[in-house]
């Protein structure tokens, strides 16, 4: 199960930075990928369809509602830009099991974990954070982490 | 006529004031609405036990019909909404509900999904209610609100025949919906399904509304059937969608619908009043004819009643002739022929009477009618007359025989006459001879000298006949005696006479054999009495059968 796991506290909203590079769910197999897509708030995210049937990707979420139509291979939509932060639900209106989350987060310190749950962050500033393990709309996880200078330091959702 | 007969005659009679037709006629009208109100009231109870019968059977086949409604579209759509709930439209709305764009979600979505399962299956209503019990879709304003229990019955304001209700299948079958429906007022009989992601994760409900109009007439145009909703309920008031959503938690029991219809008595009314009028309009027919046919029958008794009136007055003047031709056998004709026994009784009655006036003097005849002289007899003081025929048999020996009773007869006529004007009793006539009493059985006072008087004139008035009469002239002596004797009814009791016994008697008779034609001799007793009023002389002194000494005698002038 692949989470996110952010950190937050009252400074991080104010150190956030749109993404540089563009971020992409791209469908792939019938499926999103990736399932979940960390983002900082900001950041402009591309669909690109890799499949060699239609899709049409679009969200009614409150953090950002778009519908970016029935699209094939190559007529790749213009990619969206997320300004709010929230989660983002996306479905594919063709293909009714395919779902994905974008997390737009408001805080620079944030990873994927890997697919048995492990993840690294590094080049925090020394303080105390919220930690959040984000597994799905319905399951996250919140433990307080202080990180020291220098100090690596260990935290476990379990 | 005698005097208690006309003061029977004189009573007045009271008018009839609640005559024998009257009373029939009331009996009959007490009996005949006694009767129009019990059958009245046999019928309404029949009619009212059949007309709930009758609504009971259509409730409850009503009541299938609607069951197997609400199964069938569960049946139909189940498959189809589990289907049609994993749109990802749908999904996606169950996930994170709608946005600031809302009609474009909804038309995007609910309603192609509505219009979807309408064609499928009428489903024409449908929400999407959080797991939480929240609403999702649509807007609450959309919403039809949430029909009461009290809503259901409110607009109920007919008098009532009966109710039934039953509880709507419990596993789908939660809740009814108010709305204006296209074609008039109804209501949402809603199901709800619960909806899960590809990956078998719920999601939320689907609430479907099936559109059931409320005026489902069961029989007649006044019958109503509803759905009611928490009938029983306190403590959900779901007047509006807002409480609606507030009661309706993930794991509540949703509220039941229950499927209840009224029935208005109207028609039963109607067909009641119907009834009763013709009952009333059939009794009253019958009462006038009932008037009619006792008028005639009360005249078929009245008229032998005035008949019967008629026919008694007629006796208490004294016909008694008087009889009433009948043929009938019922119990008038038995009345009637008692009556004319009675008449004829009477009748017989009266000529006996008649017969007695002829047989005995008027006066004794009257004394024994009324029942005043009894068998037996007293002892009296009264003076006895005789009076008889001189040279009777050598007179009337060469005689024709009618001739002498014409001969007598006038003569008894003409002194019985006189006597009685005095008077007098004839006790009876023995052959020429009349014997008469006077001061029995009345007493007067003066009866001897009434005697005496009337001696007189009979004397005076035989003289007169006398030289009145062609016929041969007729000598008469009378003798009078004054005294002790016994008067009454003697003889047997079937065959009685009213006379006298006694020496007084003896002598008396006496007297008038001693008598000379056309004198009277009398005793010295009736002389002593009389001496005063009347002028006597001595006449002679006579032996007696009876008297020891010789009886002075005296004799009228």
């Amino acid at each position: 199960m692949i989470a996110v796991v952010y950190l937050s506290n009252s400074k991080t909203a104010t150190q956030v930075k749109p993404l540089e590079s563009l971020s992409s769910i791209a469908q792939r197999g019938l499926h999103f990928y990736p399932r979940t897509l960390p983002i900082t708030v900001g950041s402009t995210v591309a669909f690109p369809n890799e499949d060699d049937t239609f899709h049409n990707v679009f969200s009614y979420s409150p953090a950002k509602e778009f519908d970016l139509g029935r699209y094939r291979k190559d007529e790749n939509p213009p990619a969206r830009t997320f300004e709010t932060p929230g989660v983002v639900s996306l479905f594919c209106e063709v293909h009714r099991h395919m779902q994905a989350n974008i997390l737009v987060l408001e805080t620079p310190y944030f990873v994927s974990t890997d697919g048995i749950g492990q993840f690294e962050l590094s080049g925090i500033e020394p303080g105390e954070y919220e930690a959040t393990a984000w597994i799905s709309s319905r399951e996250q996880k919140t433990l307080t982490v202080q990180v020291a200078p220098g100090q690596n330091t260990e935290i476990n959702f379990e | 006529m005698s005097a208690p007969l006309e003061a029977a005659g004189n009573r007045e009679r009271s008018p009839i004031r609640f005559g024998f037709r009257a009373q029939a006629v009331s009996l009959m009208l007490g009996l005949l609405l006694l009767g129009v109100l019990i059958l009245s009231l046999l019928i309404e109870r029949t009619i009212r036990n059949s007309y709930q019968e009758i609504f009971a059977e259509q409730f409850a086949v009503k009541a299938t019909l609607i069951r197997e409604r609400i199964e069938e579209n569960s049946s139909q759509n189940s498959d189809r909404v589990i289907d049609e709930s994993l749109n990802p439209r749908v999904m996606a709305a169950l996930e994170v509900g709608p946005s600031d764009d809302y009609e474009r979600f909804f038309y995007d979505t609910i309603e192609a999904f509505r219009a979807d399962i309408e064609n499928a299956a009428g489903v024409s209503f449908i929400a999407l209610i959080k797991l939480d019990g929240s609403l999702q879709l649509p807007q609450r304003s959309e919403i039809p609100s949430v029909i009461t229990a009290s809503d259901a019955s409110s607009t109920f304001t007919q008098n009532l025949l009966d109710t039934f209700s039953e509880e709507l299948p419990k596993e789908n079958t939660v809740t009814a919906l108010w709305n204006p429906l296209d074609d008039g007022e109804g209501l949402y009989l809603t199901t709800i399904h619960p909806l899960s992601n590809l990956f078998g994760e719920p999601m939320g409900h689907i609430f479907m509304g099936l559109p059931y109009t409320l005026e489902t007439p069961l029989s007649g145009r006044e019958a109503l059937f509803k759905i009611n909703l928490y009938p029983d309920s306190t403590s959900l008031s779901h007047s509006s969608w807002n409480e609606f959503d507030l009661a309706l938690p993930q794991s509540a029991p949703f509220p039941q619908a229950r499927l209840s219809a009224s029935f208005t008595s109207d028609e039963y009314d109607t067909l009641l009043r119907g009834i009763r009028t013709s009952l009333f309009t059939f009794a009253g027919i019958a009462l006038l004819m009932g008037v009619f046919i006792s008028a005639a029958g009360a005249s078929s008794l009245t008229k032998p009643i005035n008949t019967l009136v008629k026919a008694s007055e007629k006796v208490r003047l004294g016909d008694f002739n008087t009889r009433i031709d009948t043929h009938r056998k019922d119990e008038w004709g038995h009345l009637t022929l008692a009556f004319n026994d009675m008449t004829e009784g009477l009748e017989v009655r009266e000529k006996y009477r008649d017969v007695l006036n002829k047989v005995a003097d008027p006066s004794v005849a009257e004394l024994l009618t009324k029942g005043e002289l009894e068998l037996g007899g007293e002892l009296r003081t009264a003076t006895v007359m005789f009076c008889d025929i001189r040279g009777f048999t050598p007179m009337t020996q060469n005689m024709d025989p009618q001739a002498v009773i014409e001969m007598v007869n006038e003569h008894m006529s003409a002194l019985t006459e006189i006597i009685q004007a005095h008077g007098g009793v004839v006790d009876k006539f023995v052959g020429d001879e009349i014997m008469a009493l006077f001061g029995v059985p009345k007493e007067y006072g003066d009866d001897s000298l009434s005697a005496v008087r009337c001696a007189k004139e009979m004397l005076a008035k035989r003289a007169w006949l006398n030289d009145a009469s062609k016929g041969p002239r007729i000598e008469i002596g009378i003798g009078i005696s004054t005294g002790p004797l016994v008067a009454g009814c003697m003889g047997s009791a079937d065959r009685l006479s009213y006379t006298v016994l006694g020496a007084t008697v003896n002598l008396g008779a006496r007297l008038c054999g001693k008598a000379i034609a056309g004198t009277c001799l009398i005793d010295e007793e009736t002389h002593r009495i009389i001496k005063d009023d009347e002028p006597t002389r001595f006449f002679d002194h006579i032996s007696v059968k009876g008297f020891t000494a010789p009886r002075p005698v005296f004799t009228l002038p």
